[in-house]
């Protein structure tokens, strides 16, 4: 880096006389924030060179820092880091009778209750197919009857049925279009390659899943919840108080998952409907008994509602112990702390609305890890592989001609990494030598095990060595670039294992 | 002729944004199949925003100009997002910020360094350490840091 750019010249002799300040900054929580006071020269770097540095000295603060960069652009703003939530009726909106919407699905969504809601608002008739083998016919016919009678049709799982595709793409096809009709078509899918791209180039597509970060996750459940209903219960402050617990805590277990093992022994498919009757039983135990039934609550919510999932008896003992954090008496008291410095606590009691304006507004966008109850360090492994799987996907977007800057170009660079290479790579082992020192004998099993390995490793570096060559080769034109070869090109120039 | 020509040349900026934020939709496609927007969808967006723009007054061309890029941009953001799953929408954002900071329209020369994007995607690449550590083995700072840094 030092060497490379520019700005960066300094760089290491800057680090090795000011080790004490650049520690400090190493281990602070917010490096990339402008109090953190990095040593001058570089303490009024612009922010994309601080991503550059941030991405070799604290790999997980690139994603705070490419955030800041788009919050903070005159351009665009902090609406655009915070997606809007999933919103059903808007894709409905766009959608004609010759448009079908698309609902692309990931494990453990189902968006068949949200859709059913929606078809209560505009009144209309559903029918649901599940593809898969023979329903075609069925398929064909409801999208007819449909048709016909102004009804809607949800095909679900259409990955699951490619040799149907190409007909519903004639039939959409020969759809006229009307805006009066009430006919739609709703189709749901996994990402499928086969899926016509037509369909999709043509309709409204909309993907369901569980949102990322415990602030979209509660706002939409927040979204999700009817403004009658929510004023309805008998017991008003403690239902509105325990429905902020179990969202929260509904948000909470999913979010477990990002940091991996560390979170859940296995990661769990928890669904939507696991919310809708764990609220349903909150509104009915309240209703039902005049003092809050805490034991039955959280038996409900952790063994059978959320707990039927968990199949890890570690794993059952923390959820039940991550939900009587919210399922409890202090959750009454007013703004009750969730954690101990504050940053989560209960809003002050009120309508739907307040609580949605609460979490646009006062919830923290990036989740504490204290809230999880987790060490920070387990933030900062999970952050690290959200950074590198979104930035390994943006390096494949980049083009190759984008990617050569001034300077050098692509292939002075390859071939500088090719021969470098070729210099580290050690020596085949002399198999003949090493049989002699370690003999394969009856006693000592070890030789064999060390005789195989040496093969195989010999194998790797000859594979390794040919395929080097052959890069400077191909570089030179000696010899045809293969597809292998291209392969081994582009890993080794984006710096990653071929 | 030449007043036509006059207030066409003013709109050019907008023209020139929402032509260079389609191939940020032309780079999305290659992250999931599921990610297919045709041009016409495009332009339906492009058409939207024109429309919001309708009440501004008609003398205000240099505000109309402002609020159509405005407009369209926050109008592809939240349609494209709809289609996107979690993972893939700070990089969207991402390869706008890039696409609309690479280049503007009054200027000719490329405002972003492409090796400065590269290294931030890339990382360090280097083991070899021309100095040693300066915090010893086993300090802070671990040797592959280091590398990257010389």
């Amino acid at each position: 880096m030092t060497d490379e750019f520019e700005v960066f010249k300094d760089l290491s002799v800057n680090i090795e006389r000011n080790l004490d300040e650049w520690e400090r900054i190493y281990n602070l929580q917010q490096p990339q924030e402008k109090d953190a006071k990095w040593p001058a020269p570089y303490n009024d770097l612009p922010m994309l060179k601080m991503a550059m540095f941030l991405r070799v000295f604290r790999p997980d603060k690139v994603i705070p820092i490419i955030q800041k960069m788009i919050v903070e652009d005159k351009e665009l703003g902090p609406q655009y880091i915070i997606p809007p939530p999933f919103d059903m009726d808007k894709s409905f909106q766009d959608s004609t009778n010759k448009v079908p919407i698309i609902i692309v699905l990931s494990p453990g969504a189902d968006p068949m209750a949200e859709l059913q809601k929606l078809g209560g608002i505009y009144k209309a008739k559903i029918q649901a197919i599940s593809l898969g083998q023979g329903q075609a016919e069925i398929a064909k016919n409801s999208i007819q009857f449909a048709i016909e009678n102004n009804e809607w049709v949800v095909l679900q799982n259409c990955h699951l049925c490619p040799s149907f595709m190409p007909t519903l793409e004639g039939i959409i096809d020969n759809i006229v279009e009307d805006k009066n009709s009430g006919f739609r078509m709703w189709l749901t899918s996994m990402p499928s390659p086969n899926f016509p791209v037509t369909i999709l180039q043509n309709g409204v597509k909309a993907t369901i899943e569980p949102p990322k970060g415990l602030k979209s996750n509660m706002l939409r459940s927040y979204l999700g919840i009817d403004q009658t209903e929510f004023e309805s219960c008998d017991k008003p402050s403690a239902y509105k108080a325990l429905m902020w617990g179990l969202c929260f805590f509904n948000a909470l277990i999913l979010e477990r998952r990002k940091f991996g093992p560390l979170g859940w022994n296995i990661p769990y498919e928890f669904s939507n409907s696991d919310l809708s009757i764990s609220q349903a039983q909150l509104m009915m135990f309240l209703n039902h008994y005049e003092n809050i039934p805490w034991e039955a609550l959280v038996y409900m919510v952790a063994e059978a509602n959320y707990g039927g999932r968990v199949t890890d008896p570690k794993d059952r003992i923390t959820i039940n112990v991550i939900l009587e954090e919210f399922y409890n008496p202090n959750m009454l008291k007013v703004n009750h702390k969730l954690v101990e410095s504050g940053a989560y606590i209960v809003p002050t009691e009120g309508e739907l609305t307040s609580y949605q304006d609460y979490l646009r507004e006062q919830m923290p966008a990036t989740d504490l890890t204290e809230i999880f109850g987790l060490h920070d360090n387990a933030e900062i492994t999970s952050a690290i592989n959200i950074t590198n799987a979104m930035l390994a996907t943006a390096l494949s977007l980049q083009g190759e001609s984008a990617a050569s800057g001034e300077g050098k170009s692509q292939d002075e660079i390859l071939n500088e990494i090719a021969t470098d290479l070729l210099k580290k790579i050690p020596k085949n082992f002399d198999i003949e030598a090493a049989s002699k020192k370690h003999p394969i004998k009856y006693e000592d099993s070890l030789n064999t095990v060390l005789q195989q390995e040496l093969l195989r490793y010999n194998k790797l570096t000859s594979v390794v060595r040919t395929s080097l060559i052959n890069v400077g080769k191909a570089i030179k034109g000696e010899v045809p670039l293969s597809q292998e070869l291209e392969e081994v090109c582009s890993s080794l120039f984006n710096n990653v294992v071929p | 002729m030449a007043h036509i020509e006059n207030i066409r040349e003013q709109f050019k900026p907008v023209a020139f944004r929402v032509s260079r934020l389609f191939f940020v939709l032309v780079q999305m496609m290659n992250v999931d199949p599921m990610y297919q927007y045709s041009l016409d969808f495009y332009k339906m967006i492009y058409e939207r925003a024109l429309d919001n723009g309708n009440s501004i007054e008609k003398g205000k061309r240099n505000e109309k100009v402002k609020f159509f890029i405005k407009e369209f941009t926050a109008l592809l953001y939240e349609n494209i997002c709809r289609s996107l799953f979690e993972k893939d929408k700070l990089l969207f954002s991402m390869l706008m910020l890039f696409k609309i900071i690479e280049k503007t329209h009054d200027d000719p020369k490329i405002l972003l360094d492409a090796r400065e994007v590269r290294f931030m995607m890339v990382g360090g690449s280097r083991v070899e350490m021309s100095r040693p550590n300066p915090t010893g083995e086993g300090g802070w700072m671990t040797d592959k840091i280091w590398a990257s840094i010389l």
